[in-house]
Formats: structure tokens, sequence, C-alpha cells
């Protein structure tokens, strides 16, 4: 699997705006809609369903980096927004620091392998110290697209 | 140091929550704690390590542990996988997720 069989380009946020963990997963998950990812119409259905999950143990996973995601119906396959925040969000994560690296994941109920299987490919490429910060440094969603796909040539 | 086999019962594979429950219970133990598949061995104190093994239920990971509580570790680890992570409690509290 790479970034770019799943990370939508047009749904990758370098400027978040939001503070709070609902806000950064709404304004995600905004993107990812208007990007194509799934119907307008279903947008507070997924923002729902995501929170819904974070209800049950927060998907900030350390090192700066939270992975929030649902299995959502109108999902037709595993999709992907990446999102940066400069000053960083509480995010409850497992190690107290703030986030700033998002990757926000929605994917079809009945396919859950894939959704491992980009777990995966984020989390071998995040744990290069170098990529993980050239992507929280990044300032447009162009280089944040420039360095997956980079990464996604390197062998892991 | 001990190791064990441990195997991924769970339908939704080693997930983000189960390697999150993985890491909060390993830091309570002084030893150096991995899991391994296929030669890739895993930081069970680093979540974002625990998630590139990428194990669908059914795969087997090897347990080693090694320092002065590494008994009492491997036990208590092994307890999370035998109970598939206890998602049982989490499925009484809201619909089946990742």
């Amino acid at each position: 699997m790479k970034f770019t069989d799943f990370i939508l380009p047009g749904s990758v946020n370098t400027q978040l705006e939001a503070t709070t963990k609902e806000g950064v997963i709404r304004e995600l998950a905004r993107s990812l809609a208007s990007a194509g990812g799934f119907p307008e119409s279903e947008l507070e259905g997924v923002i729902t369903a995501i929170m819904r999950r974070e209800e049950l143990g927060t998907t900030g996973i350390g090192n700066g980096i939270a992975v929030p995601h649902t299995k959502h119906i109108s999902a037709e396959r595993l999709i992907g927004a990446v999102g940066v925040s400069e000053d960083g969000v509480d995010f409850s994560s497992l190690d107290s620091e703030k986030v700033n690296l998002f990757f926000l994941l929605v994917s079809p109920p009945d396919r859950p392998g894939e959704h491992l299987r980009a777990l995966e490919h984020i989390t071998r490429h995040l744990k290069d110290d170098k990529f993980c910060g050239e992507l929280k440094r990044a300032d447009s969603p162009e280089k944040v697209m420039k360095l997956l796909v980079e990464a996604d040539e390197r062998v892991v | 140091m001990v190791t064990k086999e441990l195997t991924v019962l769970n339908q939704a594979g080693f997930h983000v929550r189960n390697a999150s429950a993985v890491c909060k219970l390993a830091m309570k133990y002084s030893s150096k704690l991995s899991l391994s598949k296929g030669g890739y061995a895993a930081d069970c104190k680093s979540c974002l390590d625990l998630l590139s093994l990428m194990a669908p239920q059914g795969t087997k990971l090897i347990l080693a542990a090694d320092g002065e509580d590494e008994q009492a570790a491997t036990d208590s680890i092994a307890d999370l996988f035998e109970h598939k992570f206890y998602e049982d409690e989490f499925a009484a509290m809201a619909p089946p997720d990742l």
C-alpha cells in the first residue's frame, strides 16, 4: 500500500485552525468530503462516528501524531486526509504531548485489512524522524504530497 | 529473557486501540519488551512501533521480555491477547469499530 492509494490530494490541510480534538476532526472530515471522499450529506455522520471512536480511547499515538478514524458505509474505499497544526492540539495522547500531525482515515465497514495496512504504512514511515519532522513543518498541501510521494518510493 | 508466542484473536486485528492497550500496560514494567513478526521487532512501549506490525486476525507474534519483571510483564500482555484485548467490554459501549 502507498500513501497515494488512500490520501486524497485535495484533503491535505497544512494550516489547521482548530484548537480542539473535535475541531480538528471536523476540519479534516470536511476536507475529505470536499475532496470527494464521501457525500457532503454524510459529513455529520462521519464526524459523529469518529468522535464515538475517540471516546473509546484516544488515537493520539504519541510523537505528536494522531490517526483519528472510523468505518463508515459512505466510504467506497479507504480514504484519508492529512492535517498539520503548527501550534499543536491536545488530543489526550498516550505521551500527553500535543499533536501536530494528523492522518484521518475512513474505511468501508467490511475491509479491516485495508485499514491495518494503511496504519502499517503510515507508522513505518513516521518512525523516520526526518520524514516525520518534514511533514510537521510542511507549509503547503503540495509540499505534503511531494513528501508522501517520495516516501512511497522508499522501502521501509 | 522470557519469550511467548501470542496470537491475534480478535476479528479486526491488532489495531490502534489494542496497540494503545499494550503500550500502556508495557509502560508499567521496567523490562525491555518487544513484539515481533517475521524478523521485525516492535518496541511495546511505542504505539507507533506496534502499529507498524500489521497483524490481522490469526497473526502469531513473539513477545520477548527482558528485565527484572519480565515474567509479570509477559503474563499481563499475554492476558490481553488471550482475552481479545477485552474488546467485548468496548462492544457493549458502542457499535463495532476499528
